[in-house]
């Protein structure tokens, strides 16, 4: 315990400041991606997303926070393991599946004019879980793996 | 000391289960909505529950080499995560299997399944991240958040057919609505019992494969250093 004090005072920002830093480059990174893929795909394939713009918006901000958070954590993991580039997606994707799903059924009830409230919260439910399960889980553990 | 421990289990869990085989195979009428099929439950549940126990230990033991840097934790925690993913395995086996008997088809992509499935390729990938580094506090520091995000993934998969507004097509519980007649509940229980039992038996034999491993590897080194 007491070699590990003298790599810690070399840092001058706490571990988690680092890492909530990166997350949230990368969130804005892909929040502007796919602000402008919005409206493309409402050109290209005819989507009708400015009716539902708010809460469309509402479900993009929790999914790709969820993506952000997730893959931060684990590319932290990944970046000194062989085969880095094939570990990361092994093991991102299974963890990704609920929170793409619940946004995918999500924005197809948007696009099919429906409202995200009654029969369909249970999706906005499981992405605000996920977000707060995994942001909590990251920034606490995040402190043992900047160690190494 | 060791082996008796792991053949008392064994032999416990295997005469239990033979047990259990007989009664619901011989024992039991068919049901009334299911027939025969669904015979499958007294070994598709206790294999989930026994898996989720062992994901459970694995946890408690990544969190304490976390803490205590000790790796006898890292070796209880991949020994458990092995054993509970063949149980998975047999969960979702038995699980596709009543599906297409019941449903007609093999897998559904509902949330119940879905997050099973999950769990199972998330520790996959523990398994696989394993091997892939080489310095063994790294690798145990590494597996123990692996698993610690992976266990996240459990209480999805229990609460998914309790949850409101999401709809499965997996049949609701039926353990605390007391859907299970009176009959069923003694091989049930007796199911998850000897499936715990040949679980821990299993984990111990691992467990012991895995101290000799750190022997040789430490041999190893020593031999390198001279």
């Amino acid at each position: 315990m007491g070699s590990r004090e003298p790599m810690n005072r070399l840092r001058f920002q706490p571990g988690w400041a680092i890492f909530l830093g990166k997350a949230f480059a990368s969130f804005l990174l892909l929040m502007i991606v796919e602000l402008i893929s919005l409206p493309v795909f409402g050109v290209f394939y005819n989507v009708p997303w400015v009716d539902s713009f708010f809460p469309l918006l509402l479900i993009m901000v929790l999914a790709t926070w969820g993506i952000t958070i997730a893959g931060s954590a684990f590319s932290a993991v990944t970046v000194n393991v062989r085969l880095r580039e094939l570990m990361l997606p092994v093991l991102l994707y299974p963890l990704l599946i609920p929170l793409l799903t619940a946004a995918m059924e999500m924005t197809t009830a948007l696009m099919n004019g429906e409202s995200l409230g009654g029969a369909n919260s249970g999706g906005l439910r499981i992405l605000t879980a996920f977000d707060a399960i995994f942001t909590a889980l990251a920034v606490y553990l995040i402190e043992y793996i900047l160690v190494l | 000391m060791r082996e008796k421990l792991i053949l008392t289990l064994g032999s416990l869990g295997t005469v239990l289960m033979l047990w259990v085989i007989y009664t619901v195979f011989l024992g039991l009428p068919a049901e009334i909505l299911q027939g025969d099929i669904y015979r499958i439950i007294f070994i598709h549940v206790p294999a989930a529950i026994t898996a989720y126990c062992l994901y459970g230990v694995a946890v408690i033991a990544s969190v304490g080499f976390l803490i205590k840097r000790n790796f006898v934790m890292d070796s209880l925690a991949v020994s458990c995560v092995e054993v509970a993913q063949v149980f998975t395995l047999v969960n979702l086996v038995t699980g596709s299997i009543w599906g297409r008997i019941i449903w007609g088809i093999w897998w559904t992509w509902d949330l119940r399944l879905t997050s099973q499935l999950m769990c199972f390729l998330l520790y996959l990938g523990y398994l696989l991240l394993r091997p892939a580094v080489s310095d063994p506090t790294q690798r145990g520091v590494m597996s123990a958040i692996l698993a610690i995000f992976a266990a996240a993934d459990i209480p999805l998969v229990v609460m998914a057919i309790r949850l409101k507004n999401v709809r499965t097509q997996h049949p609701q519980p039926v353990l605390e609505t007391g859907g299970l007649d009176p009959s069923f509940v003694a091989p049930f229980v007796v199911s998850m019992v000897a499936l715990m039992l040949i679980g821990t038996a299993l984990v111990l034999i691992r467990l012991h494969q895995e101290s000799s491993r750190r022997e040789i590897d430490s041999l190893r080194r020593e031999l390198h250093a001279v």
